[in-house]
């Protein structure tokens, strides 16, 4: 019976007060929205988000948990598309107990300045194919988490999943149709929107702090009070 | 009553002998096609030579929203290790210019090449396709469209060392919905079987009469 979350840093909680990871220990916020929407609920909160993360990452582990999970609630937050995540057979262990599988995971994100990074974004990166691929991992977490029975509040980040002017064929304005219903917003916006706009501190790294999420956790619970009842 | 296949040069039937043109006319001595007349289906082609398994998807959901129950899907996976990407430099004139595949050959490009030593992994390649399958078996399934699904590559299903429990889950649910010929691809069945390839390595007429054959039982047992 256990709140379990997903996600990238916004979901970790990273530069919230009580984040004392540093680059030997991970140790996620307590303070973040779903923290709260979790004590609110009286479940124990598990974090499985990890900053940095892109969206295939954050899929498989919501599929490895969903795969065992049963009497469990999931909030995902879903980043931004233009993250993309690779296997590093080498990886890098520092941040996890050796029997980890995740650590393997390594992600390119445009702010990188690796050669790596370049090379990917000069060669094979799109819109169009972020949109897709973000949108058809989205509706595939959804139709696993209905088939399990698990119940799930998710949220996203990027608006590009729902441009409709720009890179779009049949396949991604079906998948945008499907999955348009089952996305939260923060009042029709992403949570560093949401929080800039109410005048939330944000920090240089966009992050939202400690008062943007206890607001963010008030307001989810508010929207969702009579669904997660019903859960 | 449609027939609509997908998948790559397998399904396309590059190499047969009505394929003249290159890349934009698809055969009509598939398998897929010759189970198309055998069931008495208009047959519609939107395989790809070359495609990988995310152009595939897309091509799929291109069409499932303007398909109905009485229409049959015909898929055919392509290799797991195919990376497909918008090609921003590629010629206009191509067909299909939009897509490109980078894929292990001994003619790589240095984009292929850069592709395969930085940002390829095999779980990777095998989460992915994974992916896409389920989706679309989900999709499908959601639109009670019949659907007959093979693939080119047998590491699809394989024991990889450390799975994750995610990819565990993908490899059961996705097991009994794909249907292979004697538990082999394509490619591998018809090379046991002795039937002719052409020089490109595709089976050629022979092998796809006796494919259709195979999976015209597999229709009967499963659909009628």
């Amino acid at each position: 019976m256990n709140l379990k979350s997903f996600g990238c840093s916004f979901i970790y909680g990273s530069e919230l007060s009580d984040d004392n990871s540093d680059s030997n220990n991970l140790r996620p916020s307590r303070l973040t929205w779903p923290a709260h929407l979790a004590q609110f609920l009286g479940r124990e909160y598990e974090t499985h988000a990890r900053p940095g993360a892109g969206n295939l990452q954050i899929a498989e582990r919501v599929l490895s948990h969903a795969a065992n999970s049963a009497a469990d609630f999931f909030v995902i937050g879903w980043t931004w598309t233009d993250r993309f995540d690779i296997w590093d057979p080498a990886g890098d262990s520092r941040h996890f107990r050796d029997d980890d599988l995740w650590f393997k995971w390594n992600t390119i994100m445009p702010s990188g300045n690796s050669n790596l990074a370049k090379n990917y974004y000069r060669d094979y990166h799109s819109e169009f194919r972020d949109k897709l691929t973000t949108l058809m991992t989205v509706r595939l977490v959804i139709d696993t988490l209905k088939q399990k029975g698990i119940p799930f509040v998710m949220t996203y980040m990027d608006k590009l999943m729902f441009d409709q002017e720009w890179h779009t064929t049949p396949a991604v304005t079906d998948l945008q149709a499907y999955i348009q219903p089952y996305m939260t917003t923060f009042d029709g916006q992403n949570l560093l929107d949401w929080s800039r706009q109410q005048g939330y501190p944000v920090s240089d790294l966009w992050h939202p702090l400690d008062l943007a999420h206890r607001a963010a956790g008030d307001y989810i619970i508010n929207v969702f009070d009579k669904e997660i009842s019903h859960h | 009553m449609n027939l609509k296949s997908f998948g790559d040069s397998y399904i396309f039937g590059s190499e047969l002998t009505d394929d003249t043109t290159l890349y934009i006319t698809h055969s009509k001595l598939t398998w897929p096609a010759m189970l198309a007349k055998k069931l008495s289906y208009n047959y519609e082609c939107f395989a790809r030579p070359g495609a990988g398994n995310l152009h595939i998807l897309e091509q799929i959901l291109n069409q499932i929203e303007i398909s109905n129950k009485s229409d049959l899907f015909v898929i055919g996976w392509s290799y797991l290790t195919r990376f497909d990407y918008i090609n921003k430099n590629a010629d206009p004139e191509k067909p299909w210019f939009n897509w490109s595949s980078c894929m292990p050959s001994s003619r790589m490009s240095d984009v292929d090449k850069i592709y395969f030593k930085e940002l390829h992994s095999i779980y990777r390649d095998i989460l992915t396709s994974l992916t896409y399958i389920k989706l679309v078996i989900d999709s499908l399934e959601q639109r009670e469209i019949k659907f007959i699904m093979t693939c080119a590559d047998e590491s699809l299903l394989s024991q990889l060392k450390n799975p994750t429990p995610g990819l565990l889950y993908l490899q059961n649910y996705i097991k009994s919905y794909i249907t292979q010929f004697n538990n082999n691809s394509f490619h591998v069945w018809s090379s046991k079987n002795k039937y002719q390839f052409g020089p490109g390595g595709h089976p050629l007429e022979d092998a796809h009469l006796a494919g259709a054959d195979y999976m015209f039982n597999v229709y009967k047992n499963n659909y009628l």
